[in-house]
This record gives structure tokens, C-alpha cells and sequence, in this order.
């Protein structure tokens, strides 16, 4: 690798040490040339684009429930607490931060890139409890999900991004493991890069559900 | 048994193979000696879109089940007239579709074979696989009993329930209460008890992803597809809370997307399976102990 993709922005701060001449032994050993690579690998993209024709559907489902009755749909969006859903929105932009800061401190080596993941982890458990304490409060004003259309879709459609940041932590958690590892090697940055990819999409969907869901009026 | 049991046929014997060699490169005496197996596997592997076919010809076309005719806000009479109406193609339909779904056995045991190849004597995987996929054609076959129990009942007389209801009275709507019973019996299960096909495609997509052997027994994308899928099913519960609407059993994330799913998951592993039969990997044990 003659040249540097980055094009100056890292600097190496184990470039001559003992150390860094490790990390670069074991990079160089499994490394794909970096120039026309797809991040994590292509199955996750497949997985991506998949559950996002899903939401995509679920979004357009949302839209056209709300066409058809306006005024419920107004009606029993303005129960709902947004300020729960304004935080929820933040700690997940703060969590794909993190992510990419993440990723890069592994392709520098850096010893603290599983703090940095540990962090978006708790960025994903602090939204889990924000929502099952929106959940109580929405079913302490009297809201399930049998209510109508609106609260059906409200709590379904919630509780599966729900059920896919679960997952995203499951795989935060995996990254964290392997990036206490002393050395990284490509693979290990791969699968980094896999789980981070599936966290933005966490974060895409929310972004697109919470404005969805919560904000937009008729 | 000991280990020496599952070691492998010496290394001239017949049945030992290079994993690439393909099925039009064998002697004939080799090709005897994988052929059982190896029919077994295309048989299999051809029950995927053998089990759309059977699906169509009787959900499709003959019982009229699939796009749904009677959404779940029907009644109880709109039901029972809808039985009535063609009840002998009807049944007819539910007899291809059992057959449809009790075939997905066959379609699922080529996927666990081709994962046993790489797992050892506790095939962990595969057993998961497989236990799975009986839970799940067991409950789907009952299902088409369900809605047979609805035909039958609907378009049946005998001297304890005899046909002249008059349409109206409290006979006829408890009649007519009955069919739609199992109307709904039939759809909770199809669409409702998604958990063991869910866990059969999240098994498969563990054999694959987690083989860190540089030849893996199907392409990793088809892992990572077989995980979409198997969440995918998740949005069938929809059919449980739901009377109308994109969740309801009519609805395009409960019961188009999950089918549309599933049958490119059939369609694609079924094709996978195929290939890797043709390429000879058939059963060559990549670890047996």
C-alpha cells in the first residue's frame, strides 16, 4: 500500500514503536486493499436493504393509515411524550458518533476504541429504558395497543426498532470484546465495521420513525 | 461407539471425494456409490419450488386463501357463505396445500445436510435446523386441518346438524360462529406462530456465518439473508392484534412481505443446495470427530 487512502487525516501514533510495528505486521497479513472496498462485507448490505424495503413498507403503511382518519391520527399523536422520543433520538446520534469514532480508533490501533464502543452500547441501553418507561406511561394514560389503528401501530412499529437495537447491542457487544483484543487485525475491523453498519441503520430508521410517529401533523 | 467410529473410509475407498470434484468427473463406480445420497439431496432440493407450485395450485388458485377472500373483520355468516360457495375445490385447494406444507420437510433437510458436512459428531446446528423445521411443518399441517375442520363443517350435513338452518335465526349464527372459529384457528397459526421458522433461519445463518473454514458450505450473503428472512417472519404477529389494516392477516408487512420473504428464501437455499450437489459436495465431511 503505497498510498495513504486517508489522504493525511490519521496520524499514527505508534508509527516507529515496537507496538506499531506489530499492528502492522498483522494488518498486512489479512488486509484487502482498502481502495474499492465495501465496508463489513456485502452480506450485510443485502441484510440492510432488505429490512429497509421492510420499513419502508411499514413507513408507507403508517402514512396511509393516517390518510384515511386525520383526526384520530392527530388526536392520539398529541397524547404521546416527545420528549422521550427527542432523548431517544439524540442517544442514538450520539451512539453512531461513537461508532465512527470507534472504527477509527481501531484503524489507528488506538488502545481505548472498546471505551468508545462500550459508550454506544450504553447509549443503545439508555434508549431500551427510555422506551419501556414511555411504554408504562403511555399505558398509565390509558393507550395499548388494542386502543386504535394509531396506538397498534405506534407500539408495534416502535417495538420492532426495539427488537433491532437489541440486536444492534448484542453486536456492540461483540465489537467491544474484540476490540480489547492487543492487536487488531482486518478481520477483526471487518466485523467492526458489520455491526457498526447495522447500528446506523438502527439509527437511520429511528430517525425516520421518530418524526414520523411523533411529529408530523396532519 | 468410540471415535474410531465416525473416522473417516480410508482415502482410496469409493466414498472418500475431493470436495471439487464434480458429479460428470466421477468413474462409474464412484457415481454409484454417492448416487443414493445424491438423489436423495436433488429431491430435496427440488421440493422448495416444488412446495410453491403445490402452495399455488391449491392456496392460490383452487382455495382462494392466498390473497385472503374473507378479511378478518368479516362476519360470522360472510364466512360460512364464502365456505359454502366452492366447498369441494375448496377442499380440494387445502389437500394441495397440506401437501405443500408437509413437503418443506424434504426442502429443509438438504440445507441441514449440507451444514452437517462441517459440523462434527454433535451437529448442533444442523439439530436445531431440523427440530425446528418439524415443529413448524407439524403446526402448519394443522393448520390446513383447521381450515379443513371450517370446510368440512361448513359444507356438511348429517342428522345432528341438518342443513335447513334457516339464515338469521340463533342456530344459524352459532353455525356460522363455528366455521368462522376455525377460520381464524387456521390463520393464528399460518401467520401468528412464526417463532420456529424464525429460529430454523437464524440456525442456518449461524452454520453459515460462523464458519471461519475457507470454504464455507453456502456463500455468507445467503447468511446474512437468511437472517433478514428469519426476523422478517417476526411481523407476522401482526395477525394476532390486528383487524385491519398492513398488521391484519390481509395486510401487506403480516402476510405479503413474510410470504414474498420466505419464498426468496425457499428459492434461493434450494438453488444453493442444487449447486453444491452438482459440484459434489455431497457427503464429504469436512470434520468428523
Amino acid at each position: 500500500m503505497t498510498q495513504d487512502p486517508f489522504g493525511g487525516m490519521f496520524q499514527d501514533p505508534f508509527q516507529g514503536t515496537a507496538r506499531g510495528e506489530a499492528i502492522r505486521v498483522a494488518a498486512e497479513r489479512d488486509r484487502k486493499p482498502m481502495r474499492g472496498r465495501i465496508p463489513g462485507e456485502i452480506g450485510i448490505w443485502i441484510f440492510l436493504f432488505g429490512d429497509m424495503i421492510a420499513f419502508g413498507l411499514i413507513f408507507i403503511t403508517f402514512v396511509s393509515a393516517r390518510m384515511d382518519d386525520p383526526v384520530m391520527f392527530e388526536q392520539s399523536r398529541q397524547t404521546l411524550h416527545l420528549t422521550f422520543g427527542a432523548i431517544n433520538t439524540l442517544l442514538l446520534l450520539c451512539g453512531s458518533l461513537f461508532v465512527v469514532r470507534g472504527i477509527r480508533a481501531m484503524r489507528t490501533g488506538s488502545p481505548n476504541a472498546w471505551k468508545i464502543f462500550a459508550l454506544c452500547w450504553l447509549t443503545g441501553l439508555w434508549f431500551v429504558v427510555n422506551k419501556f418507561i414511555e411504554y408504562a406511561m403511555v399505558i398509565d394514560d390509558g393507550h395499548n395497543i388494542g386502543t386504535n389503528l394509531f396506538y397498534g401501530y405506534y407500539f408495534i412499529f416502535t417495538a420492532a426498532h426495539l427488537l433491532h437495537l437489541v440486536l444492534a447491542m448484542i453486536g456492540m457487544a461483540v465489537v467491544v470484546r474484540i476490540a480489547k483484543r492487543p492487536v487488531h487485525t482486518a478481520k477483526d475491523l471487518r466485523w467492526a465495521e458489520v455491526f457498526g453498519a447495522y447500528w446506523h441503520l438502527v439509527d437511520l430508521l429511528w430517525v425516520v420513525l421518530f418524526p414520523l410517529i411523533y411529529l408530523m401533523r396532519v | 461407539m468410540t471415535v474410531k467410529d465416525f473416522e473417516p473410509s480410508s482415502p482410496t475407498s469409493i466414498e472418500h471425494m475431493a470436495p471439487s470434484q464434480s458429479y460428470k468427473d466421477l468413474t462409474p463406480a464412484q457415481r454409484d456409490a454417492q448416487s443414493m445420497n445424491r438423489i436423495g439431496q436433488l429431491v430435496c432440493a427440488f421440493w422448495g419450488p416444488g412446495m410453491i407450485v403445490l402452495f399455488g395450485i391449491g392456496a392460490i388458485w383452487l382455495s382462494g386463501y392466498w390473497p385472503p377472500a374473507k378479511l378478518p373483520g368479516a362476519s360470522a355468516t360472510e364466512v360460512l357463505e364464502w365456505y359454502q360457495a366452492h366447498n369441494t375445490r375448496l377442499k380440494i385447494g387445502l389437500v394441495f396445500m397440506t401437501c405443500a406444507y408437509a413437503v418443506m420437510c424434504w426442502y429443509g433437510v438438504v440445507m441441514a445436510c449440507q451444514t452437517r458436512r462441517k459440523e462434527g459428531a454433535f451437529p448442533v446446528w444442523t439439530y436445531v435446523q431440523l427440530t425446528c423445521m418439524a415443529c413448524g411443518t407439524a403446526q402448519i399441517v394443522i393448520m390446513g386441518a383447521a381450515w379443513a375442520t371450517a370446510a368440512f363443517r361448513a359444507g356438511g350435513c348429517s342428522d345432528k346438524n341438518p342443513c335447513n338452518l334457516v339464515p338469521g335465526s340463533q342456530e344459524y349464527l352459532a353455525y356460522a360462529h363455528d366455521v368462522q372459529m376455525f377460520h381464524d384457528f387456521g390463520w393464528m397459526i399460518l401467520l401468528g406462530t412464526w417463532m420456529p421458522f424464525t429460529f430454523w433461519n437464524l440456525a442456518l445463518a449461524a452454520a453459515i456465518l460462523l464458519d471461519k473454514t475457507p470454504h464455507p458450505v453456502f456463500p455468507r450473503w445467503a447468511g446474512y439473508f437468511s437472517i433478514l428472512s428469519g426476523v422478517s417472519y417476526m411481523l407476522g404477529s401482526g395477525d394476532w392484534f390486528f383487524f385491519e389494516g398492513a398488521m391484519g392477516w390481509n395486510g401487506i408487512l403480516a402476510l405479503y412481505w413474510v410470504f414474498i420473504i420466505f419464498g426468496g428464501w425457499v428459492m434461493a437455499f434450494a438453488w444453493l443446495s442444487y449447486k453444491n450437489v452438482q459440484k459434489g459436495y455431497v457427503h464429504t465431511q469436512d470434520i468428523l470427530t
